[in-house]
C-alpha cells in the first residue's frame, strides 16, 4: 500500500514537472553519443603503421571495422531517459551489424537494477513498453565506478582534427528536450532528439544505403523543440554519398584461408609477434603475422631517420645500434656503477 | 653484551616472519591493495612493462609501468622467472626482504654515528649524559618490525628499494662517504622524484657532520677543557663570556660538499647513459622523463590511494588543474628553507622532516613511505622523549591502518559506501602526518632549549 501511495505521489509530482517544464536534457550527454560514435568510427579505421584519416576508395565494403563507443554521463534515477536513449542506440548499432566485441558502451548508473524501478531488469525507452532494452541479446559484462567525472572534453566545438563528423541535438543556448513521461515508470523515458534518430533507424537495415544527408534532414525544427546541428568542416566526404551504415553499422567479411594458423612462440632473442597491418590497397582487413625482423627493420629504419646529424650523442648511439642485445650492456653498465661505488667508497674511507 | 644478543634474535626473527607471510599458503593478496601498490611501485605493472619490453615495444606503452628503466632492467627478468611449487615472484621477494635487512642495518649503522655525535657534543658541553638509548639498535628494530614495513616488503612493491637507496645517502652523508651519499641520491632521486629534496640535508651533513646542538652553544664556551678555576669563569646568562680557549666550532668543510657534487654528477651522466641506450628504440631520455617524472607531476593516474591529492583532481576542473598542480608540488618547496634555517645544525632530523613532509603531499604516496620516516624517527627516540601526542598518534596510525582497508572493501567490493568513506581515512592519515611532523619538530627544538639551559647553569 505504501509503495503504491509513494509511487503515485512521484507520478504526481514527475507528470506536474512534466507539464510545466519538459525535462531538459545535458546537451553534454546527447553529444558525447554521437559524438563518439563518429569519431570512433574514423579512429579505429585508421591505418595501423602511420597514415590516417584514410579514406578508402570503395564504398560498399568500408565499414567491415567499425568500433562504437557509446557513453552515458548522467547517473541517478531522474536520468533514466539518459539511460534509455544510450541503450537504444546500443541496440541500433547492434541491430546494424556490430558485433558486441567492437562495441564500448559505459554506463554511468544502473536503471535496470535500480531500487525505483518498477520494472526490474527491465529499461523502456517507450510508454507502450514493447521494446525491453535490457533484453536477451545485451551484454554487459559488469560496470566499474571510481567516482571520476569524464573529463569535459566532449564538447564538440573544441575538436581539431580532420576526418570527424560531429552531431549535435541541439544549439548552444538551447536546451535538449524529452519526448514524453512515462506514468508507470514515473520519469521521462526518452529525449526528443534520440526518439526521431531512432525512428529514422528502425527503418533501415544493415545492407541499406540511406545516407547521412537523409539522416539529418529527417530531424525537424519544430519536433524536436531545439536545432538539431551537425558539422562538417572536418569530414571531406559530401554527405549525400555517405551512407549511414558506414557509421552506425559494420558487415562482417569471412576470408578462407588455406595455412594453418600459428601462434607466436618465444624462442631465444627473436619474438613473433601478432601485429594488426592494414594494407591500404587490399579490399579487405586482413589480419596478418609478421615475425621479428621486420619489425626490427621497422624500427631501426625509423631510429635512424630519427638520429641523424643531431649531436655527437647520437653518432654514438648509432654506433650502438648495431650492439644487438641491448639488456645485456644496460646489465653490463649496472654492474660497472655498482662496482665503482664499491671501490671508491673504500678508498675515501 | 646480552643486550647485542636480543637485538640479533629479534632481526632474524623479523626476517623470519616476512618468510613466513611470502610462503603463506593462502593468498593475501596485498599486491592489489591501493596502500601498498601505486601505479610508480607496484610490481605487477613491473612485470607487465617488462612483458611489453620483451615483445620490442615501449615499457610505457598503455600507462601501466611508470618507473625506471634500470629497474626494469634488474627486476624484470626476475619477475618471469617462476620455479615449480613456490610462490609467484618469489625471487623478487627475497630480494626485497634482503633490501630490508640492509636498510635495518644501515639505520643502524647511521645511528650509531649520530650517538657517537650526540656523546661527544653532550661532553663539549659539559651537560650530565643520564640514560641514553641505542638509538641506532632501536630504529632498527622499529623499522624491521612496524606493520607497514612487513606489507609492503611481503606486498610486491618495489618502495624497499627507494627506501634502501634513500637511507643509502643518509648513511653516506652521516660518514662523510661522498661518493656512496651521492650514489644513493642520485638513484633514489631518479627512482622517485621527492628524495630530490634531500640535497640540502645531505650537503649539510657531509659539510657541518652528524647532528649536535646549535653551534652558539658551543660558543658561549665558559667551559676550560683545562680544568681552570672555577671563580674565574663566569656563569652569567650570556652577556659577558670570559673565555681562556675557544671551542673549536664545527666548521663547514668545502671539500667533501665538492667531492659529493663531483660524485652526483659522475653517477647522475652515468645513470642517464644507461637509460638512454636502454630507450634508444621507444623515445629516448624525454620519452622517460615524461612517462616517469611527468607522471609523478602530472598526476595523470587518479585511482584511489591514501593520498589526498586523487580526490581533489577528479573534482577539479580542466581549466584549473595546472594551477592546482603548482600549488600542491610548491607546498613541499614551501618547506624546505624556513626548515633549513631552522634545523640547519641538526641535518638528520632536517632529512626526517623532509621526508615526513614529502611522502605527506606526494602525488602516490604509500605505507612503504611511512614506513620510512618511521623507522628514521627512532634514530631521535633521545630527544624527543618528551614529545606530545605519541600516544594518540600510535593509536590513530593503528586506527587508520585497520579502517583504511575496511573502507576500501565497503566502497569498492560491496557498494554500500562511497569515495568520501575511503577519502575520510586519507585525511585522517594527512592529520596524523601532519601532527607528527608539528609535534616532533617542536620537541626537537624543545630539546635544544633545554640543552641551552642545562648548558649555561652554573656546576
Amino acid at each position: 500500500m505504501n509503495r503504491d501511495e509513494t509511487q503515485n505521489r512521484t507520478v504526481e509530482m514527475a507528470f506536474e514537472v512534466g507539464k510545466s517544464k519538459p525535462g531538459r536534457s545535458k546537451p553534454v550527454d546527447i553529444f558525447s553519443l554521437l559524438f563518439l560514435i563518429l569519431v570512433s568510427n574514423l579512429l579505429w579505421r585508421s591505418d595501423a603503421i602511420g597514415s590516417s584519416s584514410t579514406s578508402s576508395s570503395s564504398s560498399s565494403v568500408v565499414h567491415t571495422n567499425n568500433w562504437a563507443v557509446l557513453v552515458c554521463t548522467s547517473r541517478f534515477w531522474f536520468n533514466y531517459r539518459h539511460m534509455a536513449n544510450t541503450l537504444s542506440l546500443y541496440r541500433t548499432v547492434k541491430r546494424l551489424g556490430i558485433p558486441d566485441e567492437r562495441i564500448i558502451l559505459m554506463l554511468a548508473d544502473d536503471m535496470a537494477c535500480n531500487a525505483r524501478n518498477k520494472y526490474p531488469a527491465q529499461v523502456f525507452n517507450n510508454e507502450n513498453h514493447h521494446l525491453n532494452l535490457y533484453g536477451d541479446n545485451v551484454e554487459i559484462q559488469g560496470a566499474a565506478d571510481n567516482g571520476r567525472h569524464l573529463p569535459g572534453c566532449y564538447s564538440f566545438l573544441s575538436v581539431h582534427s580532420p576526418g570527424v563528423l560531429a552531431i549535435g541535438s541541439s544549439m548552444k543556448g538551447e536546451n535538449s528536450y524529452s519526448h514524453h513521461l512515462d506514468s508507470d515508470v514515473g520519469v521521462s523515458v526518452v529525449d526528443r532528439f534520440t526518439f526521431y534518430t531512432l525512428a529514422f533507424f528502425e527503418k533501415l537495415n544493415m545492407y541499406n544505403s540511406a545516407s547521412l544527408i537523409s539522416l539529418f534532414n529527417s530531424y525537424n525544427p519544430s519536433m524536436l523543440m531545439s536545432t538539431a546541428y551537425y558539422r562538417t568542416d572536418l569530414y571531406q566526404r559530401s554527405l549525400d554519398k555517405v551512407p549511414v551504415t558506414n557509421f552506425f553499422g559494420s558487415v562482417m567479411e569471412t576470408i578462407h584461408a588455406d595455412s594453418a594458423y600459428r601462434g607466436f612462440s618465444v624462442n631465444g632473442s627473436r619474438v613473433a609477434q601478432i601485429k594488426m597491418v592494414h594494407q591500404a590497397d587490399s579490399p579487405a582487413d586482413r589480419r596478418t603475422l609478421i615475425d621479428g625482423t621486420l619489425q626490427d627493420q621497422i624500427s631501426g629504419l625509423n631510429s635512424k631517420e630519427r638520429d641523424v646529424g643531431h649531436c655527437p650523442m647520437s653518432s654514438l648511439l648509432n654506433k650502438l645500434n648495431d650492439i644487438e642485445d641491448v639488456d645485456t650492456l644496460v646489465n653490463y653498465g649496472l654492474i660497472i656503477m655498482i662496482s665503482m661505488v664499491t671501490i671508491t667508497t673504500w678508498l675515501s674511507r | 653484551m646480552a643486550q647485542k644478543k636480543l637485538f640479533w634474535v629479534w632481526v632474524t626473527a623479523s626476517l623470519l616472519f616476512r618468510l613466513l607471510l611470502i610462503y603463506f599458503p593462502k593468498n593475501l593478496n596485498l599486491g592489489s591493495r591501493p596502500e601498498v601498490a601505486t601505479p610508480l611501485t607496484s610490481l605487477r605493472r613491473l612485470a607487465e612493462g617488462y612483458w611489453l619490453k620483451q615483445s620490442s615495444m615501449s615499457p610505457y606503452a598503455g600507462s601501466m609501468y611508470h618507473g625506471s628503466p634500470l629497474l626494469l632492467s634488474t627486476l624484470g627478468p626476475l619477475t618471469v622467472k617462476r620455479i615449480k611449487g613456490q610462490p609467484s615472484h618469489l625471487i623478487c621477494s627475497l630480494l626485497f626482504v634482503i633490501a630490508d635487512f640492509v636498510t635495518a642495518m644501515l639505520i643502524r649503522a647511521t645511528g650509531q654515528n649520530l650517538q657517537l655525535a650526540y656523546r661527544q657534543s653532550l661532553k663539549a658541553l659539559k651537560v650530565a649524559t643520564s640514560e641514553i638509548l641505542s638509538a641506532g639498535d632501536i630504529a632498527a628494530l622499529i623499522y624491521l618490525w612496524n606493520p607497514l614495513t612487513v606489507v609492503t616488503c611481503v606486498g610486491y612493491s618495489t618502495s624497499p628499494i627507494e627506501n634502501l637507496m634513500i637511507v643509502l645517502t643518509l648513511y653516506g652523508a652521516c660518514s662523510r662517504l661522498a661518493p656512496l651519499a651521492a650514489f644513493g641520491w642520485v638513484i633514489s632521486m631518479h627512482l622517485s622524484l621527492y628524495p630530490a629534496v634531500l640535497i640540502i640535508p645531505v650537503i649539510l651533513l657531509v659539510g657541518y657532520g652528524p647532528d649536535a646542538p646549535p653551534r652558539k652553544l658551543f660558543l658561549k664556551g665558559n667551559f676550560g677543557t683545562d680544568g681552570n678555576d672555577p671563580s674565574n669563569l663566569s656563569c652569567y646568562q650570556g652577556n659577558e663570556v670570559t673565555t681562556h680557549k675557544m671551542l673549536p666550532i664545527r666548521p663547514f668543510l668545502w671539500k667533501p660538499v665538492l667531492h659529493f657534487i663531483f660524485w652526483a654528477f659522475i653517477w647522475s651522466v652515468h645513470v642517464l647513459v644507461l637509460c638512454s641506450i636502454s630507450l634508444k628504440q621507444y623515445g629516448g631520455l624525454w620519452e622517460m622523463l615524461k612517462r616517469t617524472h611527468g607522471f609523478i607531476l602530472t598526476v595523470e593516474d587518479l585511482s584511489p590511494n591514501i593520498g589526498v591529492l586523487w580526490y581533489f583532481f577528479a573534482e577539479v576542473f580542466n581549466f584549473f588543474t595546472g594551477f592546482f598542480l603548482m600549488v600542491f608540488h610548491v607546498n613541499i618547496l614551501f618547506m624546505i628553507l624556513p626548515l633549513a634555517v631552522r634545523l640547519n645544525h641538526r641535518p638528520c632530523f632536517l632529512a626526517f622532516a623532509y621526508i615526513l613532509i614529502s611522502s605527506m603531499l606526494k602525488s602516490y604516496p604509500s605505507v612503504g613511505d611511512s614506513a620510512l620516516y618511521l623507522g628514521l624517527l627512532g634514530l631521535f627516540i633521545n630527544e624527543l622523549a618528551d614529545m606530545q601526542f605519541s600516544f594518540f598518534l600510535f593509536c590513530g596510525y593503528i586506527g587508520v591502518s585497520l579502517l583504511s582497508p575496511v573502507m576500501h572493501n565497503l566502497w569498492i567490493w560491496r557498494g554500500t559506501g562511497n569515495a568520501n568513506f575511503y577519502f575520510a581515512t586519507g585525511i585522517a592519515y594527512a592529520c596524523l602526518q601532519i601532527i607528527l611532523v608539528v609535534e616532533s619538530i617542536g620537541a626537537m627544538l624543545n630539546h635544544d632549549r633545554t640543552l641551552r639551559k642545562k648548558s649555561t647553569e652554573c656546576p
